[in-house]
Formats: structure tokens, sequence, C-alpha cells
């Protein structure tokens, strides 16, 4: 940005696009905002690039990473997995009704974007009608349990299998082409899908959406409160974790990222592009229907409302914000995309800017997003010791 | 010279638009040779390995590879019949380690699917660790045993050569196609490499390579076919190819004379 | 009524295919969706009602009509032009040499941003699109046809005209083609490339600006969103012509809104939109090169 023009000048210019907009004074506040934003940027930038600073900034970046891995690797320790998990299993008790509740919404995005992350971070394919999944199994579990009083378990199962077999057929006609292609039919589906529950009266009875959901039981236990439903999340987020790690480090893993990096050289290596797209394809939708099962049986209601096309974009952005590929880098997107809204609620008009804004300069600053993959896509103990460790990754 | 060819092509032709890039091409290559393509640029040289492996289906024409017929197949299942590749301008997964890169060529040799590699019994973790093994033994074998675990894209130029040599030797080919593999190596890596494709065929791999460097090619080669618009102009021992009138003319007045 | 289909068709077609340009022209030369093209659009439909404030404001509308009819197009052309290129500036061209997936997530995100900047800025509701014209309305064999109608389409294909005239007849055209052709020669042979892409931004932008003053008139509503879905519409148009062929852009447009226009009238106006898509799929799978579109992309890969 350096040599675009001085702070002023882009000041200027930005006042000047505004103004259609904001009308006078909104435009000179815009203006001033943004010469003041560059200015302050010039600066921080000049400090920051001095020597003493930048190592400094790299050091604690890299302590960030490496005391992420030391935990993680921790847990592999069974006692002190064992502690974190106490950890959170006290959290219902330690917190209100509502935060409980919070954190339960938290999980089912944690869940959310882990299967997103397995088509893009893994995959490299974009998918921006993630939430069309969603809606189709929080849909098929809605119609299933007020129509024949299927049971949550069934149901949860059935809700990913019907996601998986959308996916499937979506991803088939986009499998010769260019990923962007694979971004517009996804973005296309999403909307159709929107439109389908909105007007297809006799069956989703349109905009008042179906109520009367079956909440879960196990045996004669009936999931109820929201702590209830916080441990269920709880454990469908630790399965997603373990199957998600599992599968990026195996075969599987590696063909998505030969594929990510060079789609036809990873075909010529063997890699069937065939499989392994309509496999990362189907695995995340998959992944949105049970999502969508567990969302409709916690509210005992689902309406088209809550499968607008902003609801894929705030997934993606979990994604990406998190670091694209990075499982833990993924769920702590997740975590800070649900709290920061609660924490700003005077903002929630401005939030599609926030988040797009953020987007767009994760993408221009920081690509990899706050953590960066990490380790080999292989499994634990397969890699003989005496392996020289090399300049790392 | 009765063997039976691993690799034969009849009347390839392939087309670009106007453009014949292959024409009739007639190409034996029999097991345990190393055969050396050559030919000015553009004369179809890296147009026959995307035919031959899949990426271009041809225009005409016939391929096959131990007496079946290769047309039509995915690159991936080409692989998968035992022809691997390395490509002229360095492909490899640069975002991945070295052991990486030769694991996924080693994909096509595994089983595990998704749901073993979700539950990894105790077979998906031998499978894992015999293909560590394995991938670690051709990585020693070119060379960069050191090197494992770095960032593909952080090696020296003529250590990603190798990597991509190692990748395609991880699947266990019969055939290994190897596309300008000395480009861009000083006189010493260029030696190396030799001894390495020599080792390659000592493997029991067939090799059929392209190449420019003449030292590199001649030196190795049990046999030379020379490309020209297309078209086989000349085949033949190195020393019988070198003097041939036709491949004089083709070169002439190109840089590689 | 089948002449009145071809009516609608034909004016909406018309629209389809001004931001169906913008599509393509970016697409061949950076082979990018950009996304935020439908918002350009969007936005220039509201920087049509801004100037038709102030135009009322100052009494303009009144006494010198056909003054206020170029200033309603002629600004918001340029603004569009200023945002597509300040667009190209922020978003894309500090990723030009990043991997496949960031410019696409760029793209989405300022997407999003200028959506809802335009929502907090202008309101969440319809706003309306003053009428300016009124230009009345004849029968042609049963069909109606408005003389608003007429004006669309005829200053649809004045711009697409001067589109055709500057790419075959301007040095900056011919270095527009020969950058969507190579862009590595191009720069090699001294066309300065940053620039041809700018220019390339801007007269999409400005396209999609006409469009969308065009659309303001017709319906005399205008929210935030239009953009998304218009998007959505004018890219299965590029794609169905033969996405980076720019004839192709005219003949998707024309062609998808017929096609629709006919689904509505017969079929179902509920599922329009849903009708739009299926186009896209069918062609995805069995011409992805378009009607009018060369070499398939699965060779550029």
């Amino acid at each position: 940005m350096r040599s675009f023009a001085s702070a002023p000048l882009l000041g200027l210019w930005f006042a000047f696009l505004a103004l259609p907009f904001a009308g006078w004074r909104g435009a000179l506040w815009t203006g001033l905002a943004c010469a003041a934003l560059v200015a302050a940027a010039r600066t921080l930038g000049r400090v920051l690039r001095a020597e003493p600073v930048a190592r400094r900034l790299a050091m604690a970046q890299e302590a960030i990473g490496e005391s992420w891995e030391f935990m993680l690797r921790g847990t592999r320790d069974w006692r002190v997995a064992a502690l974190v998990l106490l950890g959170l299993v006290a959290f219902p008790w330690v917190l209100d009704r509502y935060k409980t509740d919070v954190l339960v919404v938290a999980g089912i995005y944690v869940m959310l974007s882990l299967g997103l992350n397995v088509v893009v971070g893994f995959a490299g394919l974009l998918d921006l009608g993630y939430v069309a999944f969603y809606a189709v199994g929080a849909y098929s579990y809605a119609l299933l349990s007020t129509w024949y009083g299927l049971s949550f378990w069934p149901g949860l199962l059935g809700g990913a299998a019907l996601a998986a077999v959308f996916g499937i057929l979506l991803g088939i006609p986009v499998l010769r082409l260019r990923g962007d292609y694979l971004a517009i039919v996804t973005l296309g589906f999403g909307e159709i899908i929107r439109i389908v529950l909105n007007n297809w009266d006799d069956v989703t009875r349109g905009p008042n959406g179906i109520l009367g959901i079956g909440r879960p039981h196990l045996g004669d236990f009936r999931f109820s409160q929201p702590m209830h439903f916080f441990y269920l999340v709880l454990a469908l987020c630790l399965i997603t974790m373990f199957i998600v790690g599992r599968l990026n480090r195996s075969r599987i893993g590696r063909a998505w990222a030969a594929m990510r990096e060079d789609e036809s050289a990873a075909e010529c290596m063997g890699v069937n592009l065939v499989h392994a797209k309509l496999l990362a394809f189907a695995f995340g939708a998959s992944w949105a229907g049970l999502g969508g099962v567990v969302f409709a049986a916690k509210q005992t209601f689902v309406s088209p409302e809550s499968f607008a096309f902003f609801e894929s974009v705030i997934i993606l952005c979990m994604v990406v914000l998190g670091g694209m590929g990075s499982v833990p880098g993924v769920v702590l997107g997740a975590l800070i995309l649900v709290a920061l809204p609660e924490a700003l609620r005077e903002l929630t008009l401005f939030r599609p800017m926030i988040l797009g804004g953020a987007m767009v300069l994760m993408m221009v600053m920081r690509p990899r997003g706050f953590l960066r993959e990490r380790g080999l896509r292989l499994a634990e103990g397969a890699l003989p010791p005496g392996v020289p460790r090399e300049e790392g990754r | 010279m009765s063997a039976a060819p691993l690799l034969e092509c009849r009347a390839l032709t392939r087309r670009f638009g106007g453009l014949v890039a292959l024409d009739a091409l007639h190409l034996e290559v029999r097991p345990a040779e190393v055969v050396g393509l050559i030919g000015p640029n553009g004369a179809g040289k890296t147009t026959a390995f995307n035919v031959v492996t899949g990426i271009h289906p041809p225009t005409a024409g016939e391929v096959s590879f131990e007496g079946r017929s290769v047309v039509g197949l995915r690159p991936s299942a080409v692989l998968q019949r035992g022809i691997a590749r390395t490509f002229q301008n360095i492909r490899l997964f640069r975002g991945m380690t070295a052991l990486e890169n030769a694991l996924v060529g080693r994909h096509a040799r595994l089983r595990t699917g998704p749901l073993g590699a979700i539950l990894r019994s105790r077979r998906v973790v031998e499978e894992e660790r015999a293909a560590v093994d394995f991938a670690m033994e051709l990585l020693r074998f070119t060379g960069i045993e050191r090197h494992a675990l770095a960032r593909a894209d952080s090696l020296s130029y003529g250590d990603q050569r190798r990597a991509e040599i190692a990748r395609a030797l991880a699947s266990e080919p019969r055939l290994l196609l190897l596309d300008e593999p000395a480009a861009g190596m000083n006189p010493r890596e260029k030696g190396v490499l030799n001894e390495l494709i020599l080792a390659i065929r000592d493997r029991g791999v067939t090799v059929l390579l392209i190449e420019h460097d003449m030292r590199v090619v001649m030196g190795i080669s049990d046999r030379v076919v020379v490309l020209d618009h297309g078209q086989k102009i000349a085949e033949g021992p190195p020393d019988a190819v070198r003097r041939d009138p036709r491949v004089l003319e083709a070169y002439l007045g190109s840089a590689h004379a | 009524m089948l002449t009145q289909q071809l009516v609608n068709g034909i004016v909406v077609g018309s629209v389809y295919a001004l931001i169906a340009l913008g599509y393509t022209l970016v697409y061949g030369i950076l082979q990018l969706i950009n996304f935020a093209h439908g918002e350009i659009y969007m936005m220039g439909a509201y920087v049509g009602i801004a100037v038709l404030g102030v135009l009322a404001a100052m009494g303009l509308t009144q006494q010198s009509l056909a003054l206020s009819i170029l200033l309603v197009f002629l600004v918001p052309m340029v603004y569009c032009a200023a945002y597509g290129v300040t667009l190209e500036r922020v978003a894309y061209r500090p990723l030009r040499q990043a991997p496949r997936l960031s410019p696409l997530i760029s793209a989405i995100g300022m997407s999003i941003f200028l959506q809802n900047y335009v929502q907090v800025a202008q309101g969440a509701r319809d706003k309306a699109f003053p009428n300016l014209l009124s230009l009345g309305s004849f029968e042609v064999m049963g069909a109606h046809v408005s003389g608003l109608q007429v004006f669309i389409l005829a200053a649809a294909l004045a711009m697409m005209a001067g589109l055709q005239l500057f790419i075959h007849r301007t040095r900056l055209g011919r270095a527009m083609r020969a950058t969507a052709q190579d862009r590595t020669m191009a720069a090699l042979v001294g066309v300065d490339v940053n620039r041809v892409i700018a220019v390339t931004f801007a007269i999409g932008s400005v396209l999609a600006a006409v469009a969308g003053v065009m659309v303001g008139m017709y319906y005399g509503l205008v929210n935030h969103y239009i953009g998304f879905v218009a998007g959505i519409k004018a890219f299965t148009a590029a794609v169905l012509g033969g996405i980076g062929n720019v004839t192709g852009a005219l003949v998707g447009g024309f062609l998808l809104a017929l096609l629709e226009s006919f689904w509505a009238g017969y079929v179902s106006a509920v599922y329009k939109d849903v009708f739009a898509f299926l186009v896209l799929v069918v062609v995805l799978i069995f011409r992805p090169e378009g009607i009018l579109g060369g070499s398939t992309e699965v060779d550029r890969a």
C-alpha cells in the first residue's frame, strides 16, 4: 500500500467514494477515519519493521504457536487430558443458563466449521453454500420427528446421510472444473434451498417454520436443559476433532493436501481426484447435516431464517480466521466468532462489515490465519526414530 | 532387442487446434532400458509424456503398456498401472515436506480408506509405518534423506528434482518418465544424477527421459529417439544418432547443437 | 402472452448482459470470479437515487429532463468505476501471486462488506427510485411495451456497441485482449498489465452502474440485497455464453432472461431463481465452455 498514495489523499479518495451513501458529514468522517487509520498503520508499520520490535513480534507469534502445540501434546498424556476434560465438564456448573446456551451454540459452530475446514482447508475447495447442508440436516430431522416421531439418534444418522447425498449430487457437475465454479454452484445451491424452504408450504410450512421437534432421549433421560445439550455438543465436538484429525493424518489427508497444492500433479501421482473431491465434499456436508439435526433438536423449532447465506459466510470466516487446515486454529476461530458478538452487542448491525473486512484483511496480510497448519500428515508413531528434524515447517 | 516392449506407442497423434504436436509417432521402450527422448524445443516431447500419462487424450493412435492399452485412462489409473513421471517445471507439493511428497507418491499402493483412517487399526498403522520406511528408503536412495522433514519449497533446486524422482519412484513404477531432470543443475549435480538414473534402472525400473543436456543423454541412454515437429526422425544407439544427418539438420541453428 | 414474455425477457436480458460483461471481462484477464461485482451494480442504483435527490432539491429535474437523465447515468458510472478500481486495488491486487483460494475469499469478504455498508448507511428498507421518465406505452402484437423498456434496451445496446468499439478499435482495448490471451507475454511486449487490469475493472463497473440505474428506473425500488441474486444470474449468463467471451456474455444474458421469463410465465414464478441455477448446473455438466466458448477449462488447469 505504500506506493498507493499519501494518507490525506487516501482519506480524500474514500470520502469521495462514501459521499453518495453517507452524505456530506458521513463522507467527512469516513475520510478522516481512513486518513488517520492509514497514517497510524504506516507509523506502526515503521516501528514494527525496526529490528528489535520485528524480532520480538516474530518470537511472540512463534511462542503462541509453540505453546498451543505444547498444550496439545500435553493432552496426549491421559492425566492432562482428564484434567482438561474435567474443566470442560465443570463449565455448566460455573456458568449461568444463558452462558451455557451460548456455549452450546458455539459447540455447534465448532462442529460446522470443522466440517467446512475439511472441504476448504484440507481439500482446498471453496464451498459458499455450506449452510444448505445444515438446513438439509435440520429439516430432515424436523420432518421425520414431527411426522413419524423418529427419535434423535437415528435422526442424527439420517440427517447426516441425506446431507452427504446432497453434497455428492452437487459435487458431481463441477468435478471437472476449476474450484471457482464449485464456489458459485454451492452459492446458488444455498439460495435454492432457502427459496424452497420458504415456498414449499405443504412440507416446510414456509416462513412459519416447523414447531414441536422432538428432543433427544437417552433411555428415560430427556435432554431439556442447556446443560444437557452442552454435554451432548461437547461430546460431538470432541468426536469431530478426533475424526477430522485422524483423517488429516492419514493417506486421505495427504491426498487432500496434495490436491489442494496442485490438482493435476496430484492426479498424476495416483490421487483419484473424483474420489478425493467427492469424499471431502460428502464429509463436509454430512457434518453440516449432523450439526443441523442437533440444532433442530435443541431449538425444537426450525425456520428458513436460520439458514441465510450469511450463516455460510460466518462459518467460512471461522475457518479462514482460525487458520485454514489447522484443526485447533479453526476451533479457536469458531469460539472467537461466537464470543465476539456476545461481547459487542451494540455492533450487531455492523457484524457483516466487520467479518467481511476481516476476511479481506486476513487474506491480504496473513493468509494462514491465527494458527498455521503444523505437524506431519502421518499417524503418530509411524515415523521411525532418528529421522533428522530440519528447518521445520 | 527381442523382448516384448514395455511401452508401445503406435501412430500416436495429438493435435491442439491446428497445431499437430504429435504426428503418427511410433515409440517402443523395452524392459530395463534407458531411452533418451530428444529434439528441438516444441518437437512434442512433453506432449508425448502428457498423452502417455493420460493428461491429454490422443487425437488418434494407441498407447499400450505391458500389452494393454492405457488410452482413455485417468492419469491416476495410468500411474496405478505402473507408469510414473516427473515434471519439466518442478511440481512438488510445495507446502508439504519431502517425506509427505514421497508418501503421496505411494498413495496408489496403499489401501487405507476413510473408515480405516478414522479407526486406525493395527493393520493401518502397519501400512503407514511400512509406507514411511519405503519413502525414507527412497529419500536415502535419491540422496535427500536429511531433508525428509523440510518443506519442499525450502529445498535447493537440485534437491527438488531429486524429491520429484523419489515421489515418482514411491509408486513402484515399472516405467519412469523423467522430463528434463538435469535442467538447472550444475555439472557436479548432473554427474550424481547420471549415476542415480543408472541406479534406478538397476532397481528394475525402465527409464524414458527427455533431456536437453547431451552429455547426460548420450552418457546413460541405451537408445536415443529424436523427435522433430511431432515426428520421429531418428532412432538408435547414441553414437549413431549423433552422426545422423537428419538429426544435425533438425538441430542446426538451434541452441542445443 | 408469448410476445409479452418475449418483451419482458429482452428487457431483463439487457440488464443481465451488462452485468455479465463485467464478470467475463475480469475473468478473461485474471481468471477470477469477482464476487463483489453484483454489489457494484447495486451501488450504482443507490448512487443514481442520490443523484436524483440532489437534482430534485436543485429543481433541475423540472427544468432540464435531458440533462437530468444524462447525470443520473453519468455520475453512477463515474462512481462505480472508482469503486471497481478501488476494489481491485485493495482486495485483489495484493493477492495476485497468492494461492487460488485467497482472492476468492477476499472477494466474498468484500461483497459482504459492501452489502452491509450500504445497509448501514442507507437503511435496510427498500428505497424508492423516483420516477423520472414517463414515456407512455404502446401495444405490439398483443404485448404491452412501455417507452421505458424501449429506452432500457436502446441504452444497453448503445453500451454494448461502445464496448465492442473500445475493445477492437483502441490501443487500450488491444492491450486488454493481449493481456487476456497471455498476461506474461503482454507484459513482456510492454503492456502495463496493472493499468489494463484497473481499466478492465473500471469498464465492467461502468456497465454494472448502467444496469443498476436501469433496474432502479424499471422497478422503482432498490434495496441493498439486489446485487446478490443479480450477481448469480449474471454469472450464470456469462457461463452460459462462455466465460471470458464478450459476445458470449451478451448471448448468455439475453438467452437466460428469455428462458427465465418463459419459465416464470408458464411454469412457476416462485421458482424463477431456481430455474436459473438449474441452467447453470446443466451448462456446467454438458458444455462447461459455454455456447461460444473455445477451449475448456480442463485444458488450462
